[in-house]
């Protein structure tokens, strides 16, 4: 399996480190209601097709979002999280 | 030799190899492989079965290898289930067959012939179950004993391993007429070409089959087509490589014979595992013949009629007299052609009533074979033509039930292939793997003509996909003839027909599966052990599905296929896991003192991937403990040395390097003044600990941050994370600066004299400072920090320097008595002081649990503030961090001992805490421990009851603050 | 006050490591300051040093800079232009990885032992960052035949180890042929 990290192109699965839902990229304000980070930071879709992950390429110390298929594997695309919305 | 026919187009005749099969010796040609050697010295019995031990000989000249599975000797071990058919023959070969004993002609285990009514279909779920109690004692290792195929080697696996990365546009997995053209159509048009093949020569099948193609001879065809791509500089030519399975991204995995075939491979590794990146695939991996299931077809002597066509083309092996039972147009031409290069076809059966030829050998239409007979090998086969039984005598039964494409690897992501009426038989659908097509036989175009097209046609298409234009090709003309048959999966005679030859199932097992409710294909599957052997039933799963289908009155489509998993054919471990033993196993980082420390005779432990010295021995130490206490009384006494570089270090720069760490940590960094270090906490998002350390200001944007050596890596990855995520064009950058720099602890009431001596003048530090420092012309770093609780110094200098600057230091400091301490006593001295380590940051602790609630701040936002102060996190019913004293002080404590009430069970529902750390403490004389114990910080005095079932350990222990030396802390900071 | 001698990386290791067609060696001691821009600041910093090289570029100014990570440079060498710290984030990282080179006809075929990349589709000079093994690496390709080869100095001896064994099955391969 190959991802694409935004600096370094298309790299072998390895050299990368997925850390689940990019939700978590999505920190709610210091002063949010408990709900907020309940769903911040516990609740999580479970989705059969499209998803975004949050990858940490090492080698390059990149955090990216990565647009895949849970369905076909397919890997669609990605951004760094430090050029993300 | 016996069995030799002239020719043999795999053989060197004019070189003779000696080899040992059973102990005996004999003799083989430069080009076999085991099997067609064994053949050729009328060894037709190869080994015996899994389950009823039955003598069973070689069914296929090919990786498929049900039966003649044997044990290869080789760097002094046997390794079992070596297939006789793909090992190549060398000088010196040992062989054996494997489960059997005491000899493959009278194994003992074949008693279980005898009892195969009782054997049958899911014996061992209906007979193992009661009574309970035997389950362990008696059942499994019965089990055990008859379980498996061959035997473990009991000795490591010296065999040299390799493993391998390629990369291409077009993989072409298989050599015959379809994979040839692809390669040649792709390698014309300046691809990046790989052609893998599994045998030792490329061709396929032309290698096994007379012919033309363009009026020459098919090898001379393939030996020209291959002259012209081994010129070609971008065409790799892979032989025995086997396409074992397909993965996400193009990619494959790959088995090299590399040395496996030779005598004498010197270092060469005895397999390579290759992972090939291809940006398309084909796969021309052809067709795979079925036997047919009639009785006793198990017998030596029984084989597939292209395997005995392959043995007498390549390897001039003679068969004897052969009887052909086919079903399929294919079988009967391939029967002709043999008879008329001389082989002797004592008849052709064929089910079909409408089928008739003109044939040199007797054809019997509308027959079938419905027994066998034969001790160790086939004598004669009873054939039943229109309800009238007759005997022929032969030394083969050639068997053709038609052909199935070599479809594995098109399933390998979980697609299904569909039913295909016409060949009845399997075949993919286009777009099963993204970038890999299936042509030629492998999809059910079976003639020379239809492989050769369809060979270019696969090329165009993926050339098309990459970007390059495809060349114009002459077909080359060849034999284009129909093939037709009629499915025939079962003679319905009297006794067992054999569905898959290696696990021993039968045609009955199968019915019987289905009649006892196990009529899902993956049911029947698992109740049968049908297409569980190394195998994988690539001979037999077909027939098995239809005798399923007609047993449940399904048809084959709707019974479906089991599902097709990597990898295709029998892949060692120690291919996979190639290099990663011994000094391979996981990389070692080694400190710049690491050779002065072995030297020492330190024995070095491991943390994370480095290795520290755990403690420094000396001449009459009665055990690691007396080198230990010895250490801690240095530090304490006089002056210790320990190189403390595995600590991370990450360089915080720039003018919001300060905001940004506020934001990290628990507690303020920002205010820091130039020059001091403070002690930080860094949580997780969820509010729990995730690591501890100093932060110092060296410059005004210039922090360095250090880590615990487990977390370094997780903390880098943390911060990169909270900086790329949440603070977006801030004036900050990270570093890891862990390695440039070689750090030595200092510690002792006599640091100050050691240093002295180093740097001539110590500079007048306060506890908690940090200043740079001059070494000579080396510009090093000064913190004034300690993890003692002794007056302690941490002197950085750059990494290549770090071993002299230890061996000067650990020199300085046992002049004053004083000398170099390892791990042991490092931990010793921080459980005296209460300092923590992920020992108690186990991941489940908060700093609220640790005591520290205090040094989180109210005035700012921090990573994992929100979550700590939910309810749950703090609270009396937490488990608190203490200290335990033993009532008795020579009492042993151990890490990971539970503590109960006095009175209560040593049950898990009465566990009030555990042990996180323990030690023997020179310094107060009594063993101490730190533990996390519910509300314990409000129980302080209070005695509970230590056990450690492990160690079989009990005592009372009372809880206490856990600071046990020196609480003030006055000791460093004066 | 001592005076402090330093030593190298790959001490005890035997280097040059010579099998068939390869050879490893270590590369000399060289100065080398990681470069962070800080945020705005590339270009300013670029114009001062001659360029700042891009992902997977490798700049010869003055100094060789090569691209190591995300926003990150290496350059090696001494000399470099004063108030850079104005636009970036200096560190030295002299001490802080080992460099070998790897050099000859097999190189390649010893890297695709170890390296999951294809190292034909690179320019000459670039930089990768990549794993050799379970080894973090920057490589810098210097030709089709010579490869820069660099790990933390802490794991020299695993570098040196995995492409020794590499380079031995490589030569065995060889002399089958």
């Amino acid at each position: 399996m190959y991802l694409p990290c935004p600096c370094c192109g298309w790299r072998d699965m390895r050299e990368f480190t997925c850390i689940g839902a990019a939700d978590y990229c999505d920190r709610p304000e210091a002063d949010a209601p408990p709900e907020a980070w309940d769903n911040y930071l516990h609740l999580r879709d479970n989705p059969a097709g499209p998803a975004r992950d949050l990858w940490y390429h090492a080698p390059c110390g990149t955090w990216l979002e990565v647009a895949r298929d849970t369905v076909t594997h397919a890997v669609t695309g990605s951004t760094a999280v430090e050029e993300a919305g | 030799m016996k069995r030799r026919v002239t020719g043999g187009s795999a053989l060197d005749r004019g070189r003779a190899v000696r080899f040992h099969f059973d102990g005996r010796e004999m003799t083989g040609c430069r080009g076999d492989t085991l099997a067609s050697a064994l053949l050729a010295n009328n060894v037709r019995l190869m080994g015996r079965s899994f389950k009823y031990h039955r003598p069973r000989g070689v069914l296929t000249a090919g990786s498929e290898e049900p039966n003649a599975l044997v044990e290869l000797k080789r760097d002094g071990t046997f390794h079992p289930n070596i297939r006789a058919t793909l090992q190549e023959l060398h000088s010196g070969l040992e062989a054996r067959v494997q489960n059997c004993w005491p000899s493959v002609r009278h194994d003992v285990m074949a008693v279980n012939d005898l009892f195969a009514p009782f054997l049958s279909a899911g014996f061992y779920y209906k007979t193992f179950m009661w009574p309970r109690a035997f389950w362990e004692r008696l059942y499994e290792p019965v089990i055990r004993r008859a379980a498996g195929l061959g035997r473990l080697p009991r000795a490591h696996d010296e065999s040299l391993h390799e493993r391998a990365f390629a990369f291409c546009d077009l993989l072409v997995i298989g050599s015959g007429p379809t994979g040839l053209m692809v390669a040649l159509t792709a390698g014309r048009a300046g691809a990046d070409v790989i052609l893998a093949e599994e045998d030792r020569q490329m061709g396929g099948r032309l290698l096994s089959q007379a012919g033309q193609i363009d009026g020459q001879g098919a090898e001379d065809w393939v030996q020209g087509v291959l002259a012209e791509l081994t010129a070609l500089p971008n065409v790799r030519l892979m032989p025995r490589t086997s396409i074992f399975g397909t993965y996400d991204g193009g990619v494959f995995g790959a088995l090299e014979r590399v040395g496996q075939h030779l005598a004498e491979p010197g270092l060469a590794p005895r397999e390579c595992y290759w992972r090939i990146t291809a940006r398309r695939a084909i796969l021309a991996s052809g067709a795979l013949e079925r036997p047919i299931a009639h009785p006793g077809n198990d017998r030596p002597g029984v084989m597939l009629l292209s395997a005995v066509a392959s043995y007498w083309h390549r390897w001039a092996v003679d068969p004897g007299r052969v009887v052909v039972f086919g079903n399929n147009d294919h079988a009967l031409a391939s029967a002709q052609v043999l008879a008329d290069q001389g082989m002797q076809i004592a008849a052709y059966i064929d089910p079909r009533e409408d089928v008739a030829g003109d044939t040199p050998f007797p054809f019997h239409s509308g027959g079938e074979v419905v027994a066998t007979r034969g001790r160790h090998g086939l004598r004669e086969v009873t054939i039943r033509v229109r309800g009238r039984e007759s005997r022929i005598a032969c030394d083969t039964l050639a068997l053709s039930g038609g052909w199935n494409p070599t479809l594995a690897l098109t399933c390998h992501h979980g697609a299904r292939p569909v039913w295909d009426e016409a060949i009845a038989a399997f075949v993919p659908r286009p777009g099963m793997v993204p970038g890999l097509e299936a042509a030629g036989a492998a999809r059910g175009r079976f003639s020379i003509a239809a492989c050769l097209a369809d060979g270019v046609e696969a090329a165009q298409a993926a050339l098309a996909e990459l970007g390059l234009k495809a060349p114009d090709m002459v077909l080359p003309e060849a034999e284009d003839s129909a093939y037709a048959l009629r499915p025939l999966w079962q003679v319905k005679a009297k006794g067992r027909a054999w569905l898959d030859f290696a696990n021993d199932v039968t045609t009955k097992d199968v019915t019987l599966a289905a009649q006892e409710g196990f009529a899902s294909v993956e049911h029947m599957k698992r109740y049968t052990t049908q297409g569980m052997a190394p195998d994988q039933g690539k001979s037999s799963n077909m027939g098995a599905l239809a005798v399923l289908a007609d047993a449940t009155g399904g048809s084959i489509p709707e019974t479906g296929t089991t599902t097709f998993r990597p990898p295709f054919v029998p892949v060692s471990i120690g291919a996979l896991g190639a290099g990663a033993k011994g000094a391979g196993f996981r990389p070692e980082r080694r400190t710049t003192s690491d050779a002065q420390a072995r030297a020492m005779g330190a024995p070095m432990i491991e943390a994370g991937l480095w290795y520290r010295p755990s403690y420094f021995p000396q001449a009459g130490d009665a055990d690691w403990r007396t080198a230990c206490n010895r250490e801690t009384g240095f530090v304490r006494q006089t002056v210790g040395v320990c190189d403390v570089s595995t600590l991370g270090k990450i360089a915080v720069q720039g003018p919001d390097a300060g905001r940004f760490l506020d934001f990290v940590y628990t507690g303020t960094m920002s205010r820091l003044a130039v020059g001091r270090v403070r002690y930080g906490l860094m949580l997780r998002e969820d509010g729990h600990v995730m690591d501890d350390g100093t932060c110092a200001r060296l410059n005004e944007h210039d922090y360095l941050v250090t880590t615990t050596t487990a977390a370094a890596g997780e903390v880098m990855q943390h911060l990169e994370f909270v900086q790329q995520a949440f603070c977006r064009g801030w004036q900050l950058r990270l570093a890891s600066v862990t390695e440039n720099w070689a750090q030595m602890a200092v510690a002792g009431p006599l640091a100050g004299e050691v240093l002295g001596h180093v740097l001539g003048e110590v500079p007048d530090l306060p506890f908690m400072g940090y200043c740079p420092v001059q070494i000579g012309a080396v510009a090093g770093r000064l913190f004034r920090i300690s993890f003692s609780g002794e007056k302690g110094y941490e002197l950085a200098v750059p990494a290549r320097f770090g071993a002299d600057l230890f061996r000067h230091l650990v020199a300085l400091a046992e002049g004053l008595g004083g000398g170099a301490y390892g791990m042991e006593a490092l931990n010793v001295l921080r459980i005296e002081k209460g300092f923590i380590t992920h020992a108690e940051i186990d991941g489940r602790v908060t700093a609220f649990d640790l005591g520290m609630q205090g040094m989180m701040s109210s005035k700012k936002d921090f990573i994992g503030r929100a979550a700590s102060q939910r309810p749950g996190l703090t609270g009396p019913e937490r488990m608190q961090l203490v200290g335990l004293r033993p009532s008795d002080p020579q009492a042993g404590i151990a890490a990971g001992a539970s503590l109960f009430q006095p009175d209560a069970p040593a049950t898990a529902a009465h566990v009030e805490g555990h042990v996180t750390s323990a030690c023997y403490s020179p310094t107060l004389g009594t063993w101490l421990g730190l533990a996390l114990v519910v509300n314990g910080r409000a129980r302080h005095g209070a005695r509970l009851r230590l056990e450690d079932g492990l160690r079989g350990q009990r005592c009372e222990v009372s809880l206490c603050d856990p600071v046990f030396f020196d609480p003030e802390g006055g000791r460093m900071r004066d | 006050m001592i005076e402090l001698s330093a030593s190298d990386p790959f001490a005890g290791l035997h280097l040059p490591l010579v099998h068939g067609a390869a050879r490893l060696d270590s590369v000399p001691p060289v100065r080398i300051t990681a470069i962070a821009p800080l945020p705005g600041q590339t270009e300013a910093l670029a114009s001062a040093l001659g360029g700042f090289p891009a992902p997977g570029e490798v700049l010869d100014t003055t100094l060789r800079l090569v691209w190591v990570g995300r926003g990150q440079a290496f350059a090696f060498g001494e000399g470099l232009p004063e108030g850079l710290e104005r636009h970036a984030a200096l560190s030295d990282q002299s001490d802080g990885w080992a460099g070998a080179q790897l050099e000859g006809a097999d190189a390649q075929a010893v890297l695709a032992r170890l390296v999951a990349m294809d190292l034909r589709a690179l320019a000459v000079p670039s930089s990768v960052r990549t794993l050799l093994g379970h080894l973090p690496l920057l490589l810098v390709k210097q030709s089709e035949t010579a490869f820069d080869l660099w790990t933390y100095r802490s794991m020299a001896g695993s570098l040196s180890h995995e492409l020794d064994r590499a380079m031995r099955m490589v030569a065995a391969r060889r002399a089958l042929a």
